[in-house]
């Protein structure tokens, strides 16, 4: 099995063989194509710059390959199959491909591997990996500073994934990456005691909450109620309690998040049908 | 095209409109082409003379030619299909949240051209379906999934997700016959996958856990009047369903709260009426399920501490069209 820190200085190394590689047939292929036909006739350059392109293609359509191979890694992931995954990412980075974007992916998948497994430090070792790197792709570099700073936060780094959360504030995100950074962002003031920022804004932030996955949404609004509990909004905490509740189980929320047991430990929650409370939804 | 236009989302037009264009196949223009001046090469060889070095040149110029235009129509192509796929993503996007009107422009505009590749296509066909189940043109819905069900040769999964959309509105559209059949056999599949699985396939999540499929089960459990089957059925899969559906758990709770209701059994239907509406407001469950709206009258629902703006409701309704 390929170790963590293997598995990047292999994607390195290939990285810099592949860029290589790719300048050198192009070089090769311009200068047969131009130059070529004056000298030796149309025969031989022509028969050799096809020879080339098809060398190209092959190489091309191994990419292809490696690339759909691994596709299925995030699948895999989420499906708890670590072990299939990890041979899959595995066999992408150790397999030769033209294309940079291959062992970009495979280290971008590694880091959400590592994640899933917990195992942060790992993940945050391939994160800095893939941002050090000029020119990765936005959509990954935006998708692996979302999983650095949900790492950082595991590890207690606030100030780490702070600076990762406001990497993030440079990119365009799309709706999915949206709801995570509301996610690490809701966790990270949690864990600072920034309850007012976490408050403003809040119909819009449950708004997002809803379309999340369960798992998800439950941790948003759970983040959310504790923010209402210490802002003292009484009505609204027991109401975003009891919607995390009826998503997760509160034990699971507490085992993922410890500090969220500050929720469930004071006044038990009862549904209170027809009796709003007196607080009001903080505005906008 | 405007939403209130008789032709909006009408389905055989962009059934027709967005079907892909066969594309021009240059490489094989551009190999015919050489293969030519390859041949002319050797012949003005065999002559040798000025001919035969013009034929070289016309030979490097055209692979050079063909070098740079292949590069220009290969960056023209993934503009125009990362182009098409944006708007797909943003499709996607506003389905997600709630932004039905907005979605349905959207595919409006899509599905009126011919689109780039099939897959891009299907997408945007089972989002179509969607859209139209949201605004209850069921009778359309139907025929969307019966063209995909029909024309395409998908995968496993796509197929049931597909055919789960249909059962549905089999059941919306009060096709009960129809929809029983569906769901059997939808049922029948979820056996023979989890058998398959479970004999060596990929870990995936088992159909048999299909928070989809429970769902529906409830639903026509409650519309054909067998209570005590639809609350077996939350039982079992209320977890699978709020895993799966997260927030749309409330449709299950409101499911579950009916056949309470059914049963008599008012302090359970209460309290499930009351998660249900904890979780979603009242009038989107009752825009699904409309059997849900004895509900309201009878039991209290879960007050939101804070009032949204409620959008003004847009009727796509295949009668205010016609």
């Amino acid at each position: 099995m390929l170790s963590t820190d293997d598995a990047i200085l292999r994607a390195r190394r290939d990285l810099a063989l592949s860029t290589f590689v790719r300048r050198l047939l192009l070089i090769i292929m311009l200068i047969v194509a131009l130059v070529g036909p004056m000298l030796q006739g149309g025969w031989v350059s022509g028969g050799l710059l096809v020879g080339l392109l098809i060398f190209w293609m092959s190489l091309q359509a191994r990419s292809l390959r490696l690339s759909q191979e691994t596709a299925h890694s995030p699948m895999l992931i989420a499906a708890g199959a670590y072990q299939e995954a990890e041979e899959q990412i595995e066999r992408s980075l150790r397999g030769f491909s033209i294309a940079q974007n291959v062992k970009l992916m495979g280290l971008h998948y590694l880091s959400l591997l590592r994640h899933a497994q917990k195992r942060f430090d790992e993940a945050v070792l391939v994160c800095h990996a893939l941002l050090e790197r000029r020119g990765t792709i936005e959509s990954i570099e935006r998708s692996t500073r979302l999983v650095l700073a949900d790492s950082l936060l595991e590890l207690n780094d606030l100030r780490g994934a702070h600076a990762a959360i406001l990497g993030l504030y440079s990119h365009r995100l799309s709706l999915g990456e949206a709801m995570q950074l509301l996610v690490i962002e809701l966790e990270y003031s949690a864990r600072v005691g920034g309850w007012q920022e976490m408050l403003n804004n809040a119909a819009s932030k449950i708004d997002l909450a809803e379309a999340m996955p369960g798992e998800a949404a439950a941790r948003a609004q759970a983040f959310l109620a504790l923010a209402a509990k210490m802002s003292g909004l009484t009505e609204m905490s027991l109401w975003l309690r009891r919607r995390a509740e009826l998503l997760m189980d509160p034990s699971e929320l507490i085992g993922a998040k410890p500090f969220l047991r500050e929720l469930w430990e004071t006044s038990e929650f009862t549904p209170s049908p027809g009796n709003p409370g007196e607080d009001t939804f903080p505005s906008e | 095209m405007e939403a209130d236009s008789p032709q909006f989302l009408h389905v055989p037009t962009l059934l027709e409109h967005s079907v892909p264009r066969p594309s021009r196949p240059w490489v094989w223009y551009f190999g015919a082409g050489l293969l030519l001046l390859l041949i002319l090469s050797g012949l003005t060889h065999a002559q040798g003379g000025a001919v035969a070095k013009a034929v070289d040149v016309l030979i490097a110029l055209l692979i050079g030619g063909f070098l740079v235009l292949a590069t220009w129509f290969s960056s023209q192509l993934a503009r125009n299909v990362a182009v098409e796929h944006g708007k797909i993503d943003g499709i996607s996007e506003l389905i997600t949240l709630r932004r039905w009107q907005e979605a349905a422009v959207a595919v409006q505009d899509v599905l009126s051209q011919p689109m780039r590749s099939p897959g891009a296509r299907v997408q945007t066909l089972i989002y179509f379906a969607g859209i139209l189940g949201r605004y209850h043109r069921f009778e359309e819905a139907i025929e969307v999934y019966d063209y995909l069900l029909s024309e395409y040769s998908l995968d496993e999964r796509s197929q049931q997700a597909m055919k789960l959309g249909r059962a549905m509105s089999f059941l919306r559209n009060d096709q009960l016959f129809d929809a029983d059949r569906a769901i059997s056999d939808l049922r029948r599949s979820a056996r023979r996958n989890s058998v398959d699985d479970s004999e060596g396939a990929a870990p995936m999540p088992q159909f048999s856990e299909s928070a989809g499929l429970a769902l529906l089960e409830m639903y026509r459990d409650v519309k054909t009047g067998h209570p005590e089957e639809a609350i077996q059925v939350f039982q079992v899969s209320k977890d699978d369903i709020r895993r799966q559906f997260g927030h749309r758990v409330a449709d299950a709770y409101a499911l579950a709260a009916k056949a309470y209701d059914l049963l008599n059994r008012d302090e359970d239907a209460r309290q499930a009426f009351a998660d249900a509406t904890a979780l979603s407001p009242l009038d989107e469950l009752t825009r699904r399920y409309p059997e849900v709206q004895s509900l309201a009258v009878k039991y209290t629902p879960t007050p939101s501490p804070y009032a949204q703006p409620t959008p003004p409701p847009v009727d796509l309704s295949r009668g205010v069209l016609a």
